[in-house]
């Protein structure tokens, strides 16, 4: 009887000693992989902050207006092509 | 018995001191610790954290103005090169033909730290690595980067190598930036560039040095646009003038002359000394002493009211108007304009006035009319919005979000603020008014011209003038004032030779008027004086 309580007991911490190993080795890894993912993050931070560089140097107004006049022809607006949603309808009404 | 006894004690103390151990190993085992540092590439990641990345600038839409943006750096330690030869052909033939590679001498030296390439990709890094030397790494850095280039520069400032301020806004508030935090501004882009375009025509097509130009919220002091011309690319650090650098709309300090005539019809009217319907004669210069003498341009040989003074901008007029209020008042109004103070603002380019105050009454006069007192376009600009917004204080800001609200102090009464509005919207649209070529189609644009001859070494000068030109819109029911100044415009063929305000300020005023008020969501107006509500003052013409 005591033979047979000695050998489960060594069993069983075996089996804690095994599984407390996979479960610490598991989180290592797991922390290893948050680390380079914090790395990605930050890095692609970096690259959202480039290209948002990149967005502003190429949406500057002087750029903008040069396109808007050389390549499409526009003109400048003039303050009564600006009109509100409700004047349009009234218009409309006014006229029928 | 006694031994066997002591034996066995001396177990049990044994036998509980090794559970002991075990136990305490076997707990620290089942402990999960994190570790604080995993691998040297993480340590080195994190320094960008401990490293505080200057926040951002954006204008009041959201647009992008100033940000700090990583960059990598290619360094070599040349005394561990083993192939210089090698190396040199591999890194032409990554980087192409044209790379500069000025630094053929040094490879061969015993060096330890060469900069090869400044802001490289990491994906050229990758290949530099291929070519097997050892010695080679990348140096991380951040720099500042403007991407509007010139746009704003004067307001926004640089930063220095270690990335503190060292003007605009960036020295202002450098705390807030270099603690990350974002700074949002009232700068209007679109405006910006619209405004810098049209002034930079005028300046050119009269040949002008330099230029100035504000436009704010006439009711909470919200600053749209700061021009300075000549300006420059704020990524740029080298070579740059003075001249360029210089914020002229903020820093500068000129005699603004006719400009301050609105001031004057503001004091005496508020004062209740003159009447609006007062008669002044004007016929005669005053004569202050053999070589000095106040007079007009355009003779007018019978007496006018004030209004009819401001619109002909009849500087006999302004100073007789000045002598009745006396320096007391003359000074008492200046302070509450804020000519006594700098503005308080967002950037470090400011100045203080430099008014020249003494018994004579010579100063006292021209002083009405605009000589003998520098102020800053800012000023101007601050002292306009007072004067025409119904007379309440204003304080210029460049932050869209400002954390005291302002107080409503009254500086001037309604009434004269109404009257004022009422003659600045004639000297536009009388046909005796001075700056009647500012006049809009869409918007009632009410302003004042001012033009004055430059001081030059302490002598005004013939033929070099200052002009500047101030007002609001709509000026019926004002809720953003202007102010225009170019400094040193020529005389022109197509000007018939004029260079004053009313020739070459006021025809962009209109122009400029007409592209931003929709971007500032005004609608067009009707305006006859008497639909507007303004006082309808009657002008008589110079010659009856």
């Amino acid at each position: 009887m005591i033979r047979i309580t000695h050998i489960l007991i060594l069993i069983s911490v075996l089996g804690v000693i095994v599984f407390n190993y996979e479960t610490k080795n598991n989180y290592h890894l797991k922390e290893k992989e948050i680390s380079k993912l914090k790395n990605l993050i930050s890095e692609k931070k970096q690259n959202i902050k480039l290209i948002k560089a990149e967005l502003a140097y190429l949406s500057r107004p002087e750029r903008l207006q040069l396109i808007a006049e050389e390549k499409f022809n526009m003109k400048e607006i003039l303050p009564t092509d600006i009109w509100n949603i409700n004047d349009i309808s009234k218009l409309y009404f006014e006229k029928n | 018995m006694e031994n066997i006894k002591k034996t066995k004690f001396k177990l049990l103390i044994c036998s509980i001191s090794f559970f002991m151990v075990y136990f305490g190993v076997a707990s620290s085992m089942l402990m999960i610790k994190p570790k604080e540092k995993i691998n040297k590439e993480s340590n080195f990641k994190l320094t960008e954290n401990k490293l505080k990345i200057r926040g951002n600038i954006y204008d009041n839409n959201g647009y992008l103005i100033a940000t700090t943006i990583r960059k990598h750096d290619l360094i070599i330690n040349p005394s561990v090169l083993r192939d210089p030869k090698k190396f040199e052909i591999e890194f032409k033939k990554i980087f192409g033909k044209q790379a500069s590679f000025n630094f053929k001498d040094k490879l061969h030296s015993d060096l330890k730290y060469l900069k090869v390439k400044k802001n490289i990709s990491i994906k050229d890094y990758n290949k530099i690595l291929k070519i097997g030397e050892p010695g080679i790494k990348l140096e991380e850095s951040y720099i500042r980067k403007y991407p509007g280039k010139s746009l704003a520069a004067h307001i926004i400032g640089k930063v220095d190598i270690d990335g503190n301020g060292i003007s605009g806004v960036e020295k202002k508030l450098n705390n807030k930036l270099s603690s990350s935090k974002d700074i949002h501004l009232t700068i209007d882009s679109g405006i910006q560039n619209i405004f810098k375009k049209l002034l930079l025509e005028q300046i050119s097509k009269f040949q002008a040095d330099a230029g100035a130009g504000i436009i704010m919220n006439a009711n909470n002091g919200k600053i749209k646009s700061i021009i300075s011309l000549p300006d420059y690319d704020n990524n740029i650090n080298n070579n740059l003038q003075k001249k360029q650098v210089f914020n002229n709309a903020t820093k500068g300090l000129y005699e603004l002359g006719s400009t301050l005539k609105i001031f004057t019809a503001a004091m005496a009217i508020e004062s209740g000394k003159v009447k609006d319907d007062q008669l002044i004669d004007v016929s005669s210069p005053i004569l202050l002493s053999k070589s000095q003498k106040i007079s007009d341009i355009k003779k007018i040989n019978f007496p006018i009211n004030l209004p009819e003074i401001i619109v002909h901008s009849s500087n006999i007029g302004t100073a007789k108007i000045a002598t009745s209020l006396g320096h007391h008042i003359q000074k008492k109004y200046f302070n509450l304009l804020g000519f006594n103070q700098k503005v308080d603002i967002e950037i470090v380019e400011t100045s203080l006035p430099s008014i020249r105050y003494d018994n004579h009454p010579s100063s006292l006069m021209s002083k009405s009319y605009g000589y003998g007192i520098q102020i800053s376009p800012l000023h101007l600009s601050k002292a306009t919005a007072i004067t025409l917004n119904g007379g309440k204080l204003v304080t210029p800001t460049l932050l869209k979000k400002k954390k005291k609200p302002e107080k409503n102090i009254q500086v001037l009464s309604k009434k004269t603020s109404k009257k004022l509005r009422s003659i600045l919207y004639l000297v536009v649209n009388d046909k005796n008014g001075t700056g009647k070529s500012a006049k809009s189609f869409y918007y009632p644009i009410g302003g004042k011209t001012g033009t004055v001859k430059k001081l030059i070494d302490g002598k005004y000068s013939n033929t070099e003038n200052i002009v500047a030109f101030t007002g609001a819109f709509p000026i019926h029911k004002p809720e953003y004032v202007f102010t225009i100044v170019i400094d040193q415009p020529k005389p022109q063929k197509f000007s018939a030779m004029r260079n004053t305000a009313g020739w070459v300020i006021a025809p962009m005023v209109g122009k400029l008027i007409n592209r931003i008020s929709p971007i500032l969501k005004i609608k067009p107006s009707n305006f006859l004086s008497s639909e507007l509500g303004l006082k309808r003052y009657k002008i008589r013409g110079a010659s009856l």
